[in-house]
């Protein structure tokens, strides 16, 4: 059993939690943002709480589909949804992308509300990253960084120092650390943790203030020295996927008969696996990490990439098939499923796509699929 | 992933043939008046077994220019389009065969010594061939797994490399504009032909940072086709091309601010078939040739204040696409006197090149590749489309507002709300229909129609 591990499973079960609360008493600023590309140590270093926002405990799109229409994507309509609802109260402002078509027309439909209903914050800003990682791109990003950071020291009054932000990106730097950690235990042939926990870990540590996160994961690091978890006739799986927040899914998953001992997630592992540079022009490092290295299908040039890293975390984790999870309406991920099949055909590696709409239910059906895809890879390997 | 059992181009050299027999009828433009009087009421009664075979090219071959003065110009227009299906179908050529996504202009691919296709390109002139021809292609990508909700366009695209329509490609060269369906695509292009593919990255904003940024992309993609070319860009060429670029800009630009008059001197056509030809061969001196025509003939409608039509009844602005597939333009014409006085696909709005040095014509086409319909509106905020909207609203006297939602456009689609409460602000009664540009499967011309006949009678417009 892990104390903190169920700590940690309660706070991704909720938006609102004590240590955001207590942040926000301290006169921390608390500032939201929706895609992994939005780079969390220059709000930190600018004295406020980066806070990924999550469609959790959203229960219907009701609000959300005035803006939106069926056929924009569920992760945004909830959160909109919510947004709407007042449930993002204790924002100070929204950091916005342009992750993807649905994603970054809540730029323009929050700042709709805000002028016709008075939906707060009042700070909304669209941050902007190349489509592409050339040299073009990286000056592009290396001065949408800096404006960035400009942007948040004026509008919130705020000291951006080079030592700030060198301090922000050694502390998230730990936190990623921390979890590079965890995931490389779920290597181990009885991995200590099961991958739906995994990923209540990574999502509630993007909801709370780094500091709190790097405790709470040192604290999880020993709990889970001596955690085991039979893995005798299960099969090892990775996750592959955007947003995907839903705990109960990948539970429903690794109930019929397997582990998620990695992923490369939009809110899992492909947050963790590479650090910022802990040298040289502390914006040129974040610039790096953040263009090079959060590779999601948004980026055009870096398939090859891509399929190059999903197949390593395949071999090193030793992992008997692909699961790909997708939103319906999701273009970008669609794309990457194509694509994602025939490397699989090349490579010779088993994969089931999985379609969903956010917490829209179908688990019968989705689990004869999982079930029906576990068969196959057990009478293959046999 | 190819077919070899498919003959190469079956569909494309039908649609040439097609395009080629109406090339030779615009020849004679007092005939093919004639002929477009016999046919048009076949192309605009409903899709049947018979005329799904020929509608599209009926519409090319004139029933898209309800004045038979503008019947010349498809003609000219036509010109450009037979030579790019030509040199798309030689495969005996020597010249490196580059594809362009359709959002691109391709005036700087043009100084190059080079053949170019225009991957969805092949959605619009498959039509020729039947309307069966896109869907047939979107299916055969479909069936090879590529996901449903992609715009059309780039399920055409991926189908006709499946089905051996397009050439093999030396290079590709993509963007993230206009939708993440598009820029996807490529991903897939790319990952199935395995050429080198350059993609432009499309800033957000308008202002000097995002033009330079997309500048500074110009001069990288030169560097690109320089190196995989082994050419040297032409600026002699390039200069000239820019110079029909802007002359081609000047009249199309006109063509688009006259139909503010009341009864509109022009249809909406010849600016959504310069699109075609823009995407064959931009700034060549026959798409020049044809905006001059078009331009010419409508100021000549303007003057004696004439409707294209014989009487306009209800003005409509139309936002997002057209439908391909089906002919609803003549058909609203003639049913309604409904014309489109402003759209969102043909409308003009540019700047012009300066064609003093290599340095300003990159710097300005950076700048009009930004403003090309649908890349102006879709890569960035709100905005973008809608200050457009409340412009055309406060100048064009539109009766109504038609959203032609496309399944691809997920982008637009989410600024659904926005468009209705600019419309209401307006007293515009608004249509929003859910379509597909390309894919009939997803609904039926008949129930578009029926969706237009309730819209203009419950609004009293007709």
């Amino acid at each position: 059993m892990s104390d903190t591990l169920d700590i940690i499973k309660k706070l991704a079960e909720k938006d609102v939690n004590e240590y955001i609360t207590q942040a926000a008493d301290e006169g921390r600023k608390i500032l939201g943002y929706m895609c992994s590309f939005v780079p969390e140590e220059i709000i930190h270093a600018a004295g406020m709480v980066p806070y990924r926002l999550r469609a959790v405990g959203s229960k219907e799109t009701r609000l959300g589909d005035t803006y939106y229409s069926a056929i924009n994507c569920s992760l945004v309509r909830h959160i909109f949804d919510k947004a709407l609802n007042s449930e993002f109260a204790f924002l100070n402002g929204v950091v916005f992308m342009n992750g993807c078509d649905h994603a970054r027309r809540m730029y323009d439909n929050w700042r709709n509300a805000f002028q016709t209903q008075g939906l707060g914050p009042e700070f909304l800003h669209m941050f902007v990253a190349p489509h592409t990682t050339s040299e073009t791109s990286f000056q592009r990003f290396l001065d949408e960084l800096r404006d960035f950071s400009d942007v948040l020291e004026k509008h919130f009054n705020a000291a951006l120092t080079t030592e700030a932000l060198q301090n922000s990106i050694a502390i998230y730097n730990q936190r990623r650390e921390l979890l590079r950690g965890l995931n490389e235990m779920r290597k181990l042939p009885e991995p200590p943790i099961f991958g739906a926990e995994m990923l209540a870990v990574q999502s509630a540590m993007t909801s709370i203030p780094v500091e709190n996160a790097v405790d709470l994961l040192e604290q999880l690091t020993i709990e889970l020295q001596n955690r085991r978890i039979d893995g005798e006739g299960k099969l090892r799986i990775v996750l592959a996927g955007g947003a995907m927040e839903e705990i109960e899914h990948i539970q429903m998953i690794e109930s019929c008969g397997a582990i998620a001992v990695a992923d490369n997630l939009c809110t899992g592992g492909r947050r963790a696996d590479v650090s910022v540079e802990e040298y040289g022009d502390p914006i040129a490092a974040v610039a790096k990490r953040y263009l090079y290295e959060v590779s999601c299908p948004r980026m055009i040039d870096e398939f090859d990439k891509r399929s190059a890293s999903l197949e390593k975390i395949m071999k090193d984790y030793r992992t008997d098939a692909l699961i790909t999870e997708k939103l319906m309406f999701c273009d970008l991920w669609g794309g990457e499923n194509f694509l994602l099949k025939q490397e699989s055909k090349r490579l010779g590696f088993p994969m089931l796509s999985l379609e969903r709409e956010m917490y829209g239910g179908g688990e019968g059906q989705m689990r004869t699929r999982v079930q029906a895809f576990f068969e196959m890879v057990r009478n293959r390997q046999s | 992933m190819n077919n070899p059992s498919t003959e190469n181009f079956a569909i494309s050299r039908a649609a040439l043939r097609a395009s080629r027999f109406g090339a030779m009828l615009s020849r004679y433009p007092r005939a093919l008046g004639w002929v477009r009087r016999l046919m048009l009421p076949l192309a605009i009664q409903d899709e049947n077994s018979f005329n799904k075979h020929f509608r599209f090219f009926i519409l090319l071959a004139g029933c898209a220019m309800s004045d038979p003065k503008d019947l010349k110009a498809l003609g000219i227009l036509s010109r450009d389009l037979n030579a790019y299906m030509e040199n798309v179908m030689d495969e005996a050529s020597d010249k490196p065969m580059v594809w362009s996504e359709w959002n691109l202009s391709n005036e700087i691919l043009r100084a190059f010594d080079v053949r170019q296709y225009v991957p969805e390109t092949f959605a619009i002139v498959s039509q020729m061939a039947g309307s069966d021809a896109a869907v047939e292609m979107i299916e055969r990508a479909e069936e090879e797994g590529m996901a449903p909700e992609h715009c059309s366009a780039a399920k055409t695209a991926v189908g006709a490399l499946l089905a051996n329509e397009a050439p093999k490609p030396d290079v590709i060269i993509s963007s993230s504009h206009p939708c993440d369906s598009v820029a996807s695509s490529y991903q897939t292009l790319q990952y199935m032909t395995k050429v080198p593919m350059f993609v432009l990255d499309t800033p957000y904003w308008d202002d000097d940072k995002s033009f330079k940024h997309y500048e500074n992309n110009l001069w990288d993609l030169i560097a690109f086709l320089e190196k995989h070319l082994d050419q040297k860009l032409d600026w002699d060429k390039l200069r000239e091309i820019c110079a029909n670029v802007n002359q081609t800009n000047h009249y199309l630009q006109e063509l688009s601010e006259m139909s503010r008059a009341v009864p509109s001197p022009t249809s909406v056509e010849p600016l959504l078939l310069s699109w075609l030809g823009r995407m064959a061969a931009f700034g060549s001196p026959n798409g020049m040739e044809f905006a001059e025509l078009v331009h010419a003939n409508a100021r000549e409608r303007l003057r004696k204040k004439r409707s294209f039509i014989e009487k306009e009844k209800i003005r409509m602005i139309w936002y997002d696409v057209p439908l391909v597939f089906a002919p609803l333009f003549p058909w609203l014409e003639k049913k309604f006197g409904a014309v489109v006085v402003s759209d969102f696909m043909g409308r003009i709005q540019t700047v012009p090149i300066d064609t003093s040095s290599p340095e300003t014509m990159v710097r300005d086409l950076a700048k009009t590749h930004l403003y090309c319909t649908m890349v102006r509106h879709t890569r960035g905020p709100a905005e973008f489309y809608l200050e457009e909207f409340k412009k055309i609203i406060d100048e064009y006297s539109g009766d109504c507002f038609i959203f032609m939602g496309h399944q691809g456009c997920k982008g637009g689609w989410a600024l659904r709300k926005m468009f209705r409460d600019v419309c209401r602000e307006a007293g515009l009664p608004s249509l929003f229909v859910s379509s597909d540009i390309f894919d009939k499967r997803h609904v039926t011309e008949e129930e578009v129609k029926r969706q237009f006949e309730d819209f203009f009678r419950s609004n009293g417009l007709a």
